[in-house]
C-alpha cells in the first residue's frame, strides 16, 4: 500500500511539473503571450510596458486566466482551448487582431495603436513576466 | 516697363486703371494676364529685384499667443515675393473644405471646389507643374512603383502633392513684366494708406512711399491688394483716414481668423519588414509628384475631424537627407527680436538650386527601411481670436507694424490623434505594421502641442470671404464688403485653410479674379 502510494506521489509530482511546462511549450501559450507583430518590431521590455499600461486603463482585467479567456474568446462568446496547439493558437489570434483592426477595436496604449487583443497579450506578457 | 520709384519726384501722381499692390505670387499671376490688353496696369512692390535687409525689416512685427516664427522670416518682401523660399508643395483643396461643417464653427465657402477647378488648371501653368492630375491611377500608368500603401481608400486615401520646380515668380516672371507696354511696375513703391473718397465707398487712391522719403499717390479704377495673408489685412486696418477702424472694417472682421497648417512630426511607423514606399519619399528637386495619407471625407464627417494629411519619411535615425534646403530650425520659432533668418533661408534654397543646376547629381536611390516617421499637416479652424492687428511701433516709412496674436483649440489635436488612429488602424489591417505616437501624444486628455508644432509659413484667412459682410471682409469675388472696387487676393480670402499647402489654390483664386475684373472693366468700356 505505501509503495503503491509512494509511486503515485512520483507520477503526481513529475505530472504537476511537466503539465504546465508541455502546455506552455507544446500548446499554444507562448503564442497567447507573444503579440507577434509588435515582437518583430519592438522588444520583450516594451511589450511588458505596453502590457502594464493597458492594466492600469483595465484594472479590471489583471488576472492571466481572465486575460487569457478574453484573447482566445470567439465571437459567439465561447473560449478556444489553450491546450491547442501553437499553430492553431497563433493562427486564431492574427485573425482576431485582424477582426480587431477591421472593427476598430483599438487601443491606443502610450501611443501604440493597437488591436484590444493584442494589448491583452502585452498585458499576459507582463503578468508573466512579473 | 518698370520705374524704379525712388528715382521719381516726390509727389509724382500716377494714374492707371488697374492698380496690384504687392508683386508676389497673387500679384504677378494678376498682372500676367493683363498683359496685351488695352487698359493701363500699375504693378506696385515694395522692394527691389532682390532681397534687402532693409526692406525686409519692414515685415518685422509682434507675436503674441501660441509660439510663431518672427513675422520677417515667414514671408518676403521683394519682386516674386514669398516665392523665393517656396518649397513648390502643390495640391488643389479637397470638395470638404469649401463645405459648412457644423463641427467646424466658421467653416464653408460662399463656393464648392468645382468654381476653382478651371482655374486650377490654369495655376498648374503659371507654377510650371504637371498635368492637373490628382488621383494616384494617373501616375501609376506612368511608373508601375507609384502605388499607395494598401489601406482602405474610404479610411485613408492617397493625396497627391505635385511639386513645382519651385517656380520663383520673380525670376520667372521678370522679363514677361518688364517687357509688357501696358503693365508698369513700381519697385520701391510702399503702399502705406489705401484711400477712400469721403463717404467711404470707393478707393481713389493708395499712398506710395519708400525710404528716399519720397510720397507718390496712385489713382485707378480698381485695386487689387495681394500683399499677402498678414500684410493684406494690417493694409487694410492702418487706411483709417476715413473709416476710423480701417478700410472694410466696419464689422470688426479685418484680420481675424488667422490660420495656419500645424505641422509636426507626430508617429513612427514601424514594419515587420523593409518597404521602400516609393510614391511617398520626397526628393527636392527631383520629385514630381507623390502621395501623402489624408482621411478621406467621409471619416472627417463620421469623427468630426478637420482636414490633415501625413507624409512618410524614412526615421531620422536612418535618414538621407531630403530636408527643404531652406528648412526652418525649432529655435527660430521661440526666437525673439530682430532674426535674419530670412536671409539663411533663401541663401540656403539659392545654393542648393545652383548645385542642382550646375553640378547635375543623380537622384537618390530610394532606401529601404522598417521604421518610418509620419509628418503631418493639420488644418487650423478659424477663430476670431487668432488674428492680425495694429502694433503702437511704426516701421521706418510710418506704417504701424504687424501684431499677430496666434491661437488655436483642442479640435486640432483631436484631429491629429484620430489621423494617426486611423493610420494606424488601416496599418493594422493591412499587416504591414504598427503606429506609435510621439510620447507627447499619448496622454488622450492632453489638449497641448508641443512648442515645436509650427505652421508652414501659410498665411490665412485675415480677409476672409463670405457673403455676409458681418462674417467676412470680402464677397465671393474677392471684393471687399462695401467698397465698390477694392478687390484682395491671396489666401487671406480663404474661409478655411483645408490641409493643401496654400499656393496653388491661392494662384488660381488670382486668376479667376483677373478674369472677374476683365469681364467687369469690359462692361464698363461698353457702357
Amino acid at each position: 500500500m505505501k509503495r503503491k502510494t509512494f509511486i503515485l506521489s512520483i507520477f503526481g509530482a513529475l505530472g504537476a511539473f511537466t503539465l504546465p511546462s508541455w502546455l506552455y511549450f507544446r500548446t499554444g501559450y507562448k503564442a497567447l503571450v507573444i503579440p507577434e507583430m509588435l515582437s518583430a518590431i519592438s522588444t520583450p521590455q516594451m511589450i511588458s510596458e505596453i502590457g502594464a499600461a493597458y492594466l492600469k486603463q483595465h484594472p479590471g482585467e489583471g488576472d492571466s486566466e481572465k486575460l487569457s479567456c478574453l484573447i482566445l474568446a470567439t465571437a459567439d462568446g465561447n473560449s478556444i482551448s489553450v491546450r491547442r496547439n501553437a499553430l492553431s493558437i497563433r493562427s486564431f489570434i492574427k485573425n482576431k487582431i485582424r477582426e480587431d483592426f477591421l472593427h476598430h477595436r483599438l487601443r491606443v496604449i502610450d501611443g501604440w495603436v493597437l488591436s484590444h487583443t493584442e494589448a491583452r497579450q502585452c498585458a499576459l506578457h507582463y503578468l508573466k513576466k512579473s | 516697363m518698370h520705374t524704379d520709384a525712388r528715382q521719381l519726384e516726390n509727389n509724382t501722381r500716377i494714374a492707371g486703371d488697374v492698380c496690384i499692390i504687392g508683386a508676389g505670387a497673387a500679384g504677378i499671376s494678376i498682372a500676367l494676364e493683363w498683359i496685351n490688353s488695352p487698359l493701363k496696369v500699375i504693378l506696385l512692390e515694395s522692394g527691389g529685384f532682390d532681397y534687402e535687409g532693409e526692406i525686409q525689416d519692414l515685415y518685422r512685427g509682434k507675436r503674441t499667443g501660441l509660439p510663431y516664427y518672427p513675422l520677417e522670416s515667414s514671408r518676403l518682401r521683394y519682386f516674386g515675393g514669398s516665392t523665393g523660399h517656396w518649397a513648390g508643395f502643390c495640391s488643389p483643396l479637397d470638395p470638404i473644405d469649401f463645405k459648412s461643417r457644423d463641427w467646424v464653427p466658421h467653416s464653408g465657402w460662399p463656393f464648392g471646389a468645382e468654381t476653382l477647378a478651371p482655374y486650377y488648371k490654369r495655376a498648374h501653368h503659371l507654377l510650371e507643374l504637371s498635368e492637373f492630375e490628382y488621383d494616384w491611377r494617373y501616375w501609376n500608368k506612368k511608373d508601375p512603383d507609384f502605388e499607395p500603401l494598401p489601406f482602405d481608400e474610404d479610411v485613408i486615401i492617397p493625396k497627391l502633392w505635385q511639386f513645382s520646380a519651385p517656380t520663383r515668380f520673380g525670376k520667372r516672371y521678370r522679363k514677361n513684366i518688364l517687357e509688357a507696354s501696358n503693365v508698369e511696375l513700381f519697385t520701391y513703391a510702399t503702399v502705406t494708406s489705401v484711400n477712400a473718397d469721403q463717404y467711404g465707398k470707393q478707393v481713389t487712391s493708395v499712398t506710395v512711399k519708400n525710404m528716399t522719403g519720397k510720397t507718390l499717390r496712385v489713382d485707378a479704377r480698381y485695386f487689387v491688394i495681394a500683399t499677402g495673408g498678414i500684410q493684406n489685412a494690417a493694409l487694410l486696418l492702418a487706411s483709417n483716414n476715413v473709416m476710423p477702424h480701417g478700410i472694410g472694417n466696419d464689422h470688426d472682421q479685418v484680420g481675424r481668423y488667422f490660420m495656419e497648417h500645424l505641422e509636426i512630426t507626430a508617429a513612427d511607423l514601424l514594419l515587420d519588414r523593409p518597404h521602400y514606399f516609393s510614391a511617398y519619399m520626397l526628393d527636392f528637386f527631383f520629385t514630381k509628384v507623390r502621395i501623402e495619407m489624408a482621411v478621406h471625407e467621409k471619416q472627417q464627417v463620421l469623427h468630426k475631424i478637420l482636414n490633415a494629411t501625413a507624409a512618410i519619411s524614412v526615421k531620422e535615425s536612418d535618414q538621407h537627407d531630403n530636408a527643404a534646403p531652406g528648412n526652418r530650425k525649432e529655435d527660430e520659432i521661440t526666437s525673439t527680436g530682430k532674426s535674419n533668418q530670412s536671409d539663411k533661408h533663401l541663401r540656403g534654397w539659392e545654393t542648393a538650386e545652383k548645385y542642382y543646376h550646375e553640378q547635375k547629381p543623380e537622384k537618390p536611390k530610394p532606401r529601404q527601411s522598417t521604421a518610418f516617421e509620419l509628418f503631418c499637416r493639420i488644418e487650423q479652424a478659424p477663430d476670431p481670436d487668432s488674428r492680425v492687428t495694429l502694433d503702437i511701433e511704426k516701421d521706418p516709412l510710418g506704417f504701424p507694424r504687424a501684431a499677430l496674436h496666434w491661437k488655436f483649440g483642442s479640435l486640432e489635436r483631436y484631429t491629429l490623434r484620430k489621423l494617426l488612429e486611423l493610420i494606424g488602424q488601416q496599418a493594422g489591417l493591412s499587416g504591414l505594421g504598427r503606429l506609435k505616437m510621439k510620447d507627447w501624444l499619448a496622454d488622450e486628455g492632453d489638449a497641448a502641442f508641443p512648442s515645436t508644432v509650427a505652421g508652414g509659413w501659410h498665411h490665412m484667412g485675415t480677409t476672409r470671404m463670405h457673403d455676409d459682410k458681418k462674417q467676412g471682409v470680402v464677397d465671393a469675388d474677392c471684393k471687399v464688403h462695401g467698397i465698390g472696387n477694392l478687390y484682395v487676393a491671396g489666401s487671406s480670402c480663404f474661409a478655411t485653410a483645408g490641409a493643401a499647402n496654400p499656393t496653388l489654390t491661392l494662384v488660381a483664386m488670382a486668376l479667376r479674379l483677373s478674369d472677374y475684373l476683365k469681364q467687369k472693366l469690359g462692361r464698363c468700356e461698353q457702357t
